[in-house]
């Protein structure tokens, strides 16, 4: 891992029209997340981890501070990162098939040999080779995530950008989706930001977990995760130190629901 | 018969049966909506009066037809209307899809446009047929300005309303893949309302039979409307029936058209 931020955020605060009038959801915010780094965004709901998230995207404009990737000021979807929605029957376009989905962002720029190359690479890191030719509304919420992922990791990004991308998934197909993610990131060494709501998801996958409180929201605490890798879903949830950042985080929680 | 259908059912094995069986059952089904026309048309066949000068029998129509036909004037006629109504259609689309996508992504034009579309919106299309006369003249143009006219609106309407429907996460997806305007358009918004984009078509088809009809009849332009006026004129009651039923014909077979395109052009959507 380098000593240098890939993203950084300084007196960060973004505010986001709401019918009562102008709201502040992020409020002087500092950040530094390294390259290679993987750094899960917790918080209760409505805390504005999206919102942080689609602003480092690109996405959501910010009012005042300053959000930077890779030296630049974010202000549109930078290239170099990659985008992974949390609502994947929406992010897809549901009339090309799982290949063609996976090589949206990236034809029109590549020879035909190569873009092929780059697809079937992404395709091979999610385990859809067999599905490859199919429709992703014929596959199951599971494997249309990975479609989305894939389609992101085809851009080959330095960024992976993703917004609970295992909420809407049952327990088993997210455990695996989350063992898949973490050997993605091993072999392709992207920064990931995650937000997520799941204190164990959070702990299992990230170096760095930030915990956003408040209206409007600050990072609460910042923690460092040294559990060893690779993980195992077995094996790490039984460690003590994971235990005690569980045990940790749920304190913490618990004075966020009480706050 | 069945000596012989028998081997080529081996032939083509298992699936081509199922198709072939499946392709017969159809028919049945289609065939089965017109069972009670075919009996209507046989009883008027079998109890009616050939010369009656109102309501002559079915057969007379075919015999109308015929001199028609031999005329020379039938056939030209049909394809006179039919280019008018598909070159309309196809105008009305590619003016309907642009007006309104725009509309649809711009609150500010929507707003500025709106009352004139509304007002434009709820002229009735025989009204133009004067005005488009005296302004642009008799002729081809003239036609297909009173058809578009009316077959715009909608394609327009169902562009804008697909076009606000789009799902925000659709366009951000899009804007985070590093899209062109160019590529946004083909590549997610034209596909992402084709659905939409259908449905007004295969509405505006029918308003396009009947205005192109109508304008023929006003103006007396070749088609079947002309056709049709003038045999009402010469007082033919067995070619205007026999005609009739060509329009009749002509509108199922254009909207049936439009039925198959759009099921297959949705098929991959997994929305026919």
């Amino acid at each position: 891992m380098t000593t240098q931020s890939a993203f950084q955020c300084e007196r960060l605060c973004i505010d986001l029209p709401g019918a009562p009038g102008v709201r502040r959801i992020i409020e002087d915010l500092d950040l530094e997340v390294g390259r290679g780094e993987f750094v899960s965004i917790l918080g209760g709901s409505g805390t504005g981890k999206t919102t942080l998230l689609r602003t480092l995207a690109g996405l959501t404009p910010y009012s005042s501070g300053r959000a930077v990737y890779e030296g630049h000021e974010v202000r549109s979807p930078a290239p170099g990162m990659a985008m992974v929605f949390q609502d994947y029957g929406h992010a897809l376009l549901m009339w090309r098939t799982v290949r063609r989905n996976v090589a949206l962002g990236v034809e029109g720029r590549l020879r035909a040999a190569e873009l092929d190359n780059k697809v079937q690479n992404a395709i091979r890191m999610v385990g859809l080779e067999r599905f490859k030719d199919e429709y992703p509304w014929r596959l199951s919420g599971g494997m249309q995530q990975r479609v989305q992922i894939a389609r992101a990791l085809a851009m080959e990004p330095s960024a992976l950008l993703m917004d609970e991308p295992f909420g809407a998934l049952d327990a088993m197909t997210k455990a695996s989706l989350q063992d898949q993610l973490l050997a993605v990131q091993a072999e392709t060494g992207a920064t990931v930001l995650f937000v997520t709501h799941d204190i164990e998801e959070a702990i299992y996958l990230s170096d760095t977990i930030i915990l956003l409180k408040g209206s409007p929201a600050h990072i609460a605490r910042r923690i460092r995760v040294d559990l060893p890798r690779p993980r195992d879903q077995i094996v790490t949830k039984e460690l003590p130190e994971y235990l005690q950042l569980r045990h940790q985080l749920y304190e913490a929680f618990r004075h966020e629901i009480h706050a | 018969m069945i000596a012989t259908d028998a081997p080529a059912l081996a032939v083509v094995g298992g699936r081509g049966r199922r198709r072939v069986l499946h392709a017969a059952a159809n028919a049945w089904s289609a065939l089965q909506g017109l069972l009670p026309l075919i009996a209507l048309l046989l009883l008027w066949q079998a109890l009616g009066d050939p010369h009656s000068p109102y309501f002559p029998s079915p057969s007379t129509w075919a015999t109308a037809l015929r001199d028609r036909t031999s005329a020379g004037d039938l056939v030209p006629a049909v394809l006179a209307t039919f280019q008018s109504v598909a070159v309309a259609l196809v105008l009305a689309t590619v003016l309907g899809v642009g007006i309104g996508g725009l509309i649809g992504a711009s609150p500010a034009l929507a707003r500025c446009l709106g009352p004139t579309l509304e007002f434009l919106r709820t002229l009735p299309p025989p009204t133009i047929v004067p005005v488009a006369a005296l302004i642009i003249g008799v002729d081809e143009k003239m036609k297909l300005f009173v058809i578009v006219f009316a077959a715009l609106w909608p394609v327009l309407l169902n562009t804008t309303s697909g076009v606000r429907s789009l799902h925000p996460t659709l366009l951000e997806a899009a804007r985070s893949l590093h899209l062109g305007v160019v590529a946004r358009v083909t590549k997610i918004f034209l596909p992402a309302l084709l659905p939409s984009i259908l449905t007004g078509v295969r509405v505006a088809a029918p308003l396009a039979i009947i205005v192109s009809l109508l304008a023929e009849m006003l103006t007396l332009m070749p088609g079947l409307g002309a056709l049709l006026l003038m045999a009402q004129r010469n007082f033919n009651a067995a070619e205007v029936f026999g005609l009739l039923s060509v329009v009749g014909a002509f509108g199922f077979i254009i909207n049936a058209a439009l039925a198959a395109f759009e099921s297959w052009a949705l098929m991959p959507q997994g929305r026919s």
